[in-house]
């Protein structure tokens, strides 16, 4: 591995590369002289590291049209996704209730959910259609008497595929039940306003757009208030939401990445826009290849495919020597299962294995895409080459 | 060579040896096949035997894990090279395979046992042809 070079990064949905501009402004909150003190020290070296915090709450908030005193910084969409759906349970049923997810969720959520289902919650997971997308209607259909909270994602880690928030949201408001969103995936990405979506809470990252990992933030609606009860308890940090002293150079690097997001959304879209439709020009020319969200329910950076023919553990491991690409989700990957996203969607567990995503962002190139394609290509060849299905569908008679 | 494969498995992985097919018709040429069409899982070995039953040639097609194609490739070399029984301990041994890849090696074995009873059945003049069909031998 020493001498091999590093493959093309084609896994921003997992993580991006940390911005050099962001890297810099973080920087000056890791020297030995300053930039160290504690924001909740009522002195000069506390009160320099607090309006560092205060600027970067103002960043992060104005990305998603929310009031600084909204977010509650977090140690990412994790830990956010945790408050939201167990803090809302906690305040506004703290006797039991409802709630309301999907299956094709982020694993923050089901586990999150999963456990809330041990101590007495009933859970609802609805099942998106094949195009990956959860309908409003089947929202509206799956609210109960006392459900609390719908806790669904903005856009879909494995497949891209975009939900309609704002139209969740309404009949989410309607009910007066409080809408969790997890915009880990699009927040920076696509525009993202709180005041005309009827969104209560809303977990962000700053790993998936550019800024550091180990840093989030949660939005928790003031008005109408949404109410949330604290998990981490100590101090009384963050209103009282989030306990424990503020790590400064993440907090300001998350706020630096969310300012460059803003100003630059339209230019990485365009720049999305560009390569994804040399990557799904380059691979629709491979025989029988699907892809596993519909064009125009998804975003233009995430593309999801189910090669026929070859074995998942051969293609990924073949293609991963040349480009760096997720079977399924990064933290389904490690347990070497199928994708439940895929699973979910209607694929046979072996399709969602020989499936791969590839996500793309700021910093690729066409090279990049150029190699994923060539790449992908050849290993794709090979193992069918090598496959005794794919001769025999070759060899069968073609139904027109 | 491959950070998570031995070298043995990643050699037999990216350049196996005696890929492809024999004529199934032909005089004692066996077939057998391991696997599940369904589950996207399958390994066909083909076997060719001489008159006095030993094996003259072996091919095979996998489709399936990194293991399973590898243990296809050093299964076949070893049949047709003659020498010990490639039975699932030996070729795991020999790979080194991880417990969970196992299951490869005794598909592939369960594969050229079939294949192999198959050529001598034919060569003694039985045309049983049993386990064949549905392995993508196109027949």
């Amino acid at each position: 591995m020493r001498d091999m070079p590093l493959p093309a990064y084609l896994d921003y949905a997992a993580t991006t590369p940390l911005d050099r501009r962001v890297a810099e402004v973080m920087r000056e909150w890791l020297g030995e002289r300053t930039g160290f003190g504690n924001a909740a020290s009522d002195h000069a070296w506390g009160r320099t590291a607090a309006a560092a915090v205060a600027r970067a709450r103002e960043q992060v908030a104005a990305l998603i049209g929310a009031e600084p005193r909204e977010i509650v910084w977090t140690s990412g969409a994790t830990e956010a996704d945790n408050l939201a759906i167990r803090g809302a349970v906690r305040f506004h049923a703290p006797d039991g209730g409802h709630v309301v997810t999907a299956r094709t969720e982020h694993r923050a959520v089901l586990d999150t959910c999963r456990a809330l289902e041990s101590e007495g919650i009933r859970v609802t997971r609805l099942v998106p259609d094949r195009g990956s997308v959860i309908r409003p209607e089947q929202v509206r259909r799956a609210l109960e008497a006392d459900t609390v909270l719908v806790s669904l994602m903005h856009v879909n880690n494995e497949t891209g595929a975009v939900q309609d928030i704002a139209g969740i949201g309404e009949i989410c408001r309607e009910a007066g039940v409080r809408l969790h969103v997890d915009a880990a995936q699009s927040a920076g990405k696509l525009p993202l306003d709180v005041r005309r979506l009827a969104v209560d809470y809303m977990a962000l990252s700053a790993h998936k757009v550019y800024g550091p990992k180990g840093a989030g933030a949660l939005y928790v609606r003031q008005r109408p208030r949404a109410g949330l009860a604290p998990l981490i308890h100590g101090g009384g940090h963050e209103r009282g939401m989030r306990s424990g002293t503020l790590a400064t150079h993440q907090v300001v690097g998350m706020g630096e990445a969310f300012r460059i997001a803003a100003r630059e959304m339209q230019n990485d879209r365009r720049h999305a826009e560009a390569l994804m439709q040399r990557l799904q020009d380059g691979l629709g020319g491979i025989e029988a290849i699907r892809f596993n969200a519909a064009a125009d329910e998804r975003v233009p950076w995430i593309l999801n495919c189910t090669f026929p023919g070859v074995g998942g553990e051969s293609l990924l491991a073949e293609v991963s020597r040349g480009i760096a690409v997720a079977s399924g989700a990064a933290c389904s990957s490690a347990t070497r299962e199928p994708s439940y996203v895929l699973r979910a969607l209607g694929l046979a567990d072996h399709e969602a294995e020989s499936s791969l995503r590839y996500s793309l962002g700021r910093f690729s190139s066409r090279e990049d895409i150029d190699t994923a394609v060539t790449e992908t290509m050849r290993v794709v060849a090979r193992l069918r080459a090598l496959s005794p299905l794919w001769e025999a569908r070759e060899h069968a008679p073609r139904v027109q | 060579m491959h950070p998570a494969y031995s070298d043995r498995i990643w050699q037999h992985f990216e350049k196996p040896v005696n890929v492809g097919r024999l004529d199934a018709d032909a005089a004692r040429v066996g077939t057998g096949c391991a696997g599940e069409a369904a589950h996207g899982e399958m390994v066909r070995v083909q076997v060719r035997v001489n008159e006095a039953g030993a094996v003259e040639a072996a091919r095979f097609k996998a489709q399936g894990s990194v293991a399973l194609i590898a243990c296809g490739s050093l299964a076949t070399q070893q049949l047709a090279g003659g020498g010990a029984e490639p039975d699932a301990g030996w070729l795991s041994e020999t790979l080194g395979l991880a417990p969970v890849d196992r299951t490869a090696a005794l598909l592939v074995e369960d594969a050229w046992r079939e294949a192999l009873a198959d050529a001598r059945g034919r060569a003694d003049g039985a045309c049983d042809r049993t386990g064949t069909e549905h392995c993508g031998t196109g027949e």
